[in-house]
């Protein structure tokens, strides 16, 4: 795992990827996935699988050794962020489910909030490069 | 009768040249478009808007599924104001980031655009000297018409640092270096005196630590105190200063504020909020994080990374627009309950 990161990360450094902006186009990925989907059930179903890799992500960098601590704790705030998300998707911890109408507008919510509130901006560069290694191997 | 030939030129001389005009070229580039530094006068100026627009960190959003980058969008809107402003004089920054020639020479990637009376007649590339905007502040002095007319100062970029935060790299090609509200304010002083109206562009910075240190340099600012969208404020009720320059900054910051909220409530899911700040009519203590005024109270708070209400209802001196985010824990919260202040 750890030799695959490596050479995924001198890849993305040779292709002088910006990596916020990765992580950027796969949140919009995700969305348009939803947007295009016609069953509700569908739509639900991408977003708690996108919200979950997300989170695993977040549970696997949290692991490695040597990541700053400012940097721990924003993925903890993010890693929050993304789980009040899932939650309100499902009805869960007090929200009411999104309802099967409601679910493009929740998607576009998502992305808006992750993109306007920029909280992968605040994380250091190489973290932020850990997030989209790790999510093109999941 | 005879033109002198010109004297031989040894070899390793050429080469020096050569290699000096290389670094020159890629170093620096002005481009007077119509002889803006003396010759005729310029028509009446009547107002002066500054914009600047930073670029050097990731500005992507998307609409719609289509990607934006949120300084190219800023900057395309600047131009058409630039354009429209026939009694003005229009100067737009571009921060994009430095890239450096042969490892130590700055390329000078930043670029500014002179605009007077709906024209262009200045465009030039450039270096920062220093962590705020005193490189802007020299072109601006050396360019502007002397005798100063209102002037009005738009920023468009993510949050400005508080002063105590962590030292985020906020220009992303330049680690290392520093920016936050007090660089900030030190930058808008190397411009002017005084502002008529400053606007922020830019997440969280309706805060009392950035209005406090913005206290008498602008009659009144704009600034959001959450979050808000990269597709930012729009600003073109600015030519509201073609009929008359005597307009009061604070009619013409609800002028600009009200487009921007409808727009901008249109087309985000998020939730909205654009508050104006009339310095004029806000008194500061002297505490950190705390302000006063005969209605407002703000109190310290750190409990946790998020924002905060730290005003009590309406607020003397602000004004603020705001909807509620479509959906999450806030989607509920209503107009009176909310002050237009933030703090952490």
């Amino acid at each position: 795992m750890m030799g695959i990161m490596i050479l995924l990360s001198n890849e993305l450094f040779a292709q002088n990827v910006d990596p916020q902006k990765k992580f950027k186009q796969h949140i919009n990925s995700v969305v348009q996935q939803v947007q295009e989907t016609p069953e509700p059930d569908k739509k639900r179903a991408i977003l708690n699988r996108s919200f979950d890799r997300l989170i695993n992500v977040v549970n696997k960098i949290e692991s490695l050794p040597d990541v700053p601590e400012s940097d721990l704790s924003k993925l903890s705030d993010f890693k929050k962020d993304i789980q009040t998300k899932k939650d309100e998707l499902n009805g869960k911890n007090g929200f009411s489910k999104i309802p099967p109408n409601q679910l493009n507008n929740f998607a576009n919510f998502v992305q808006q909030d992750i993109e306007q509130a920029d909280r992968v901006v605040t994380l250091s560069l190489t973290t932020v490069l850990l997030i989209v290694i790790i999510l093109l191997l999941l | 009768m005879f033109e002198r030939a010109p004297a031989p030129i040894h070899n390793s001389l050429l080469c020096a040249l050569l290699v000096f005009s290389v670094i020159a070229g890629a170093c620096s580039s002005t481009h007077h478009l119509e002889d803006s530094s003396s010759g005729s006068p310029p028509d009446d100026i009547d107002y002066t808007l500054i914009y600047m627009v930073h670029g050097d960190a990731n500005y992507l959003y998307h609409q719609n599924g289509k990607a934006f980058q949120a300084d190219d969008e800023a900057l395309k809107k600047a131009f058409t104001i630039a354009l429209g402003a026939t009694k003005g004089e229009v100067f737009i920054f571009h921060q994009k980031p430095e890239r450096q020639a042969f490892l130590f020479f700055p390329k000078k990637d930043r670029e500014y655009y002179h605009y007077r009376n709906g024209k262009l007649v200045d465009y030039g590339k450039y270096s920062p000297e220093d962590d705020g905007f005193s490189k802007e502040a020299s072109i601006y002095s050396e360019l502007s018409v002397p005798a100063k007319a209102k002037e009005f100062f738009f920023y468009f970029g993510h949050q400005i640092p508080l002063n105590e935060s962590d030292n985020i790299d906020y220009h992303i090609s330049r680690p290392g270096s520093k920016f936050n509200v007090s660089l900030f304010a030190d930058g808008l002083n190397a411009f002017s005196q005084k502002f008529s109206l400053v606007g922020l562009s830019t997440c969280k910075n309706g805060n009392p630590e950035t209005l406090r240190d913005l206290e008498g340099l602008s009659d009144v600012v704009i600034a959001s105190p959450e979050d808000l969208h990269l597709s930012y404020l729009d600003t073109n009720n600015i030519l509201m200063l073609e009929d008359s320059n005597s307009v009061d900054p604070a009619y013409l910051a609800r002028e600009i504020s009200a487009a921007s909220f409808k727009r901008l409530s249109e087309e985000v899911t998020t939730g909205v909020t654009i508050g104006i700040y009339d310095l004029r009519k806000i008194t500061f203590k002297n505490t950190s994080y705390t302000a006063s005024n005969s209605t407002d109270i703000l109190v310290p708070a750190d409990t946790n990374n998020s924002i905060l209400d730290c005003g009590s209802g309406s607020s003397k001196g602000v004004y603020f627009y705001y909807k509620a985010p479509m959906f999450g824990r806030q989607k509920d919260r209503v107009l009176p309950s909310y002050s237009g202040w933030a703090c952490k």
